[in-house]
């Protein structure tokens, strides 16, 4: 699945060097990584979110890429202010924002999600359950964006191939995922981003542990 | 857009470095256009990478130029930066640290470009700081079960007067099922071993020595059991996601089983002594707890008694450097050892307590200002037990306040207490040190602040708390009216 035509002479004391990779692409990442990384277009919804009575919906199950899109806009957007609601009480503060960012919306409380509502910002939620009947009662445009549906062979590929990029040790020849890999993993995970990152990372320990070196 | 290629060659990178020594290298820049650079900020610091959320700190930072740089020249910084004292370089299967050399140039309306690159480091000694580490993994311990109970406590009985007789029915069900395994888990195992315990000579152990420790017990009446075994154990623990997402991820990296006895009596009224001994690894990994990044050893006895429920026990071990037994945590062969960790952490904290209670003292009879209050809290503020006292300490004083407004709070969370009716709170800083706050402002003040916007602000407010989820200090401002 990885591919490597040659291997980096330095640094034996560290695992992942033989594959020029300074870790396993495909561990858990910080948000400003994962924003850094995501392979989503926003400027389209930030041009949108410019109108205050305008929100944005992202639905659609744990994996799927909710975060990541909210990261990536909260990256492009410094006036935002986002919010991961927990699944336990009490809900958090909410910071006001331009927009505002609610991860996890639908566990949002009555009274929170009364100020949210009541904010005059525009929103972005990423939620699991449809929130555009309330929203519109408040007088927003809502725009729904079903995520999962575009997680393709390539998009799984591209995402992939940068995460190995960001973990890359020096200049020179780094593993590669090829589009059949990546149709092999859509194929067996479907659009579970989640799911294809902890096999991959499980396999890539794997072939460190038994000292494989070239392809993999 | 400009591109700015940065890259670190250090001078050794095959080195293994040791705290209190330098990393030594250059930074190399290649723009391919001419551009402005407000900073160019090479840093050491370390990093955990795996299946755990990432866990960081920093060690040392400079900023070696700031200016022009010209389309088509190649520049070179030397740098010269400490390698940090902890945590060791460890590579595992789901967790690893690592420490790292990272240039970040600061680039005026565009992403800051940045690198980092690897280095080993070996600490030979514990930091002076470690014992509040290890002071946490003791107090996490035991804090589960007391909020398990807390929160029952808060959260379920008083549902009971809205559920009414199928609450009692729930409870109840919940109660029978937490009173069966307390009677399958604890009371009968022991009432057939009696007072079964286990004892670790030492429970601070450096790599490859030897760790000693026996099992005994006094059975109430003759018990043959079908094996007693000993397990050491080292375990990455990794917790990643949050919330609902939340999943704690686990992985023996060493594990070695000892029977004791087998098919042996243990006789009613006799003390039955069963001494163990292990030979730790010379590559034995550091017991480490960053966070949601942990590496944990520990000792677990389990005696199987044939058809009746097995009596098991674990404890905490800690493995720290080699020449730090040497040093000075000592070598205490005598049964006192055995807490002798939890010891020297509890005098150490009584100290610290007691420093802190004079500093807070002091406080209240000195008529401390907010510049010194802060300047307590700051210096304390990754001390949770002396944060609180310094903090209790100043709760109810009132002060003039001076703060930098970042954002306002369009809810300021359930049932806040704090907060002014019709009124609302901001977060905000200390100009220096800075300070997070939480300051809630009366109605009457709220057309100031919303035309403050992000300014300063100057007025009298009264501490109140802390927000320890946040980490701010909380100030309800006075109402002029």
């Amino acid at each position: 699945m990885f591919r490597l035509d040659d291997k980096s002479p330095s640094m034996g004391w560290l695992p992942w060097a033989r594959f020029n990779l300074h870790r396993n692409p495909f561990g858990e990442l910080t948000p400003d990584e994962r924003a850094e990384l995501a392979v989503v277009e926003v400027d389209y919804l930030i041009e949108m979110l410019g109108d205050p009575r305008q929100a944005v919906q992202f639905i659609g199950e744990c994996g799927r890429g909710k975060t990541t899109r909210m990261l990536k806009l909260r990256s492009h957007l410094p006036e935002s202010s986002y919010t991961y609601i927990p699944e336990h009480l009490p809900c958090p503060p909410i910071l006001s924002g331009n927009p505002i960012l609610v991860d996890e919306a639908q566990r949002l409380s009555r009274s929170a999600r009364r100020c949210v509502l009541r904010s005059r910002c525009s929103l972005v939620f990423a939620t699991h359950n449809d929130l555009s009947k309330s929203l519109r009662k408040h007088g927003y445009r809502v725009h729904t964006e079903h995520i999962g549906e575009s997680n393709g062979p390539e998009l799984v590929c591209e995402l992939l191939n940068r995460r190995i990029e960001a973990s890359r040790l020096q200049s020179g020849v780094i593993p590669v995922i090829s589009i059949e890999d990546a149709e092999l993993l859509v194929a067996e995970f479907g659009n579970d981003i989640r799911g294809i990152e902890n096999r991959l990372y499980l396999q890539f320990q794997k072939n460190l542990e038994v000292g494989f070196d070239g392809e993999m | 857009m400009a591109k700015c290629e940065l890259s670190i060659e250090l001078d050794e990178p095959n080195r293994v470095y040791h705290e209190g020594e330098k990393v030594e290298g250059i930074a190399h820049v290649k723009v391919d256009s001419t551009v402005k650079c407000t900073g160019l900020v090479l840093s050491t610091g370390w990093k955990t990478h795996g299946r755990g959320n990432v866990t960081s700190g920093p060690t040392e930072e400079t900023t070696v130029f700031s200016g022009q740089w010209t389309q088509g020249t190649k520049y070179e910084y030397r740098f010269s930066l400490s390698a940090g004292d902890w945590p060791q370089t460890y590579h595992g299967q789901i967790l690893s640290i690592d420490h790292y050399v990272e240039a970040k140039a600061k680039i005026p309306w565009a992403f800051d470009p940045k690198t980092a690159t690897p280095f080993m480091v070996r600490v030979t000694q514990l930091p002076t700081w470690h014992d509040e580490e290890l002071s946490q993994i003791l107090k996490k311990s035991k804090k589960p079960q007391i909020i398990g109970m807390v929160l029952f406590a808060v959260i379920c009985v008083p549902q009971l007067r809205f559920t009414g007789w199928v609450g009692v029915g729930v409870l109840g069900f919940v109660g029978l099922a937490v009173a069966v395994f307390w009677l399958k888990q604890k009371f009968l195992p022991r009432y057939l071993l009696g007072t079964p315990n286990f004892y670790i000579q030492e429970d601070t152990l450096a790599p490859g020595s030897e760790l000693v420790g026996e099992f005994i017990t006094q059975t109430r009446k003759t018990v043959v059991p079908n094996a007693i075994t000993v397990a050491l154990r080292g375990t990455e623990v990794c917790v990643s996601g949050s919330g609902s997402n939340r999943t704690t991820h686990k992985n023996v990296v060493f594990e070695e089983i000892q029977e004791l006895q087998s098919n042996t009596t243990l006789q009613a009224g006799t003390e039955n002594r069963c001494p163990f001994s292990f030979q730790l690894p010379e590559d034995a990994a550091l017991s480490v707890n960053l966070k949601e990044n942990s590496l944990i050893w520990s000792v677990e006895v389990e005696v199987d008694i044939p058809r009746w429920p097995d009596w098991r026990k674990n404890q905490s071990i800690y493995i720290v450097p080699t020449n730090e037994k040497r040093l000075g945590l000592g070598s205490d062969q005598s049964g006192a050892g055995v807490t002798r960790a939890s010891d020297t952490l509890a005098q150490e904290k009584s100290q610290a307590s007691d420093s802190a209670t004079e500093n807070s003292n002091s406080m209240m009879a000195a008529g401390v200002t907010f510049v010194e209050t802060v300047a307590q809290i700051w210096a304390v503020r990754d001390d949770r037990d002396q944060l609180e006292m310094v903090v209790d300490a100043v709760i109810g004083l009132s002060f003039t306040i001076e703060a930098q407004v970042e954002r306002r709070l369009l809810y300021a969370g359930d049932e806040d207490p704090n907060v002014y009716k019709d009124g609302y709170a901001v977060w905000a800083r200390y100009p220096g040190p800075r300070l997070p706050l939480v300051l809630y402002v009366p109605h009457d003040l709220g057309d100031e602040f919303e035309q403050l916007g992000r300014g300063a602000w100057t007025g009298r407010g009264v501490v109140v708390g802390w927000d320890s989820l946040h980490g701010r200090l909380q100030i309800k401002l006075d109402s002029t009216s």
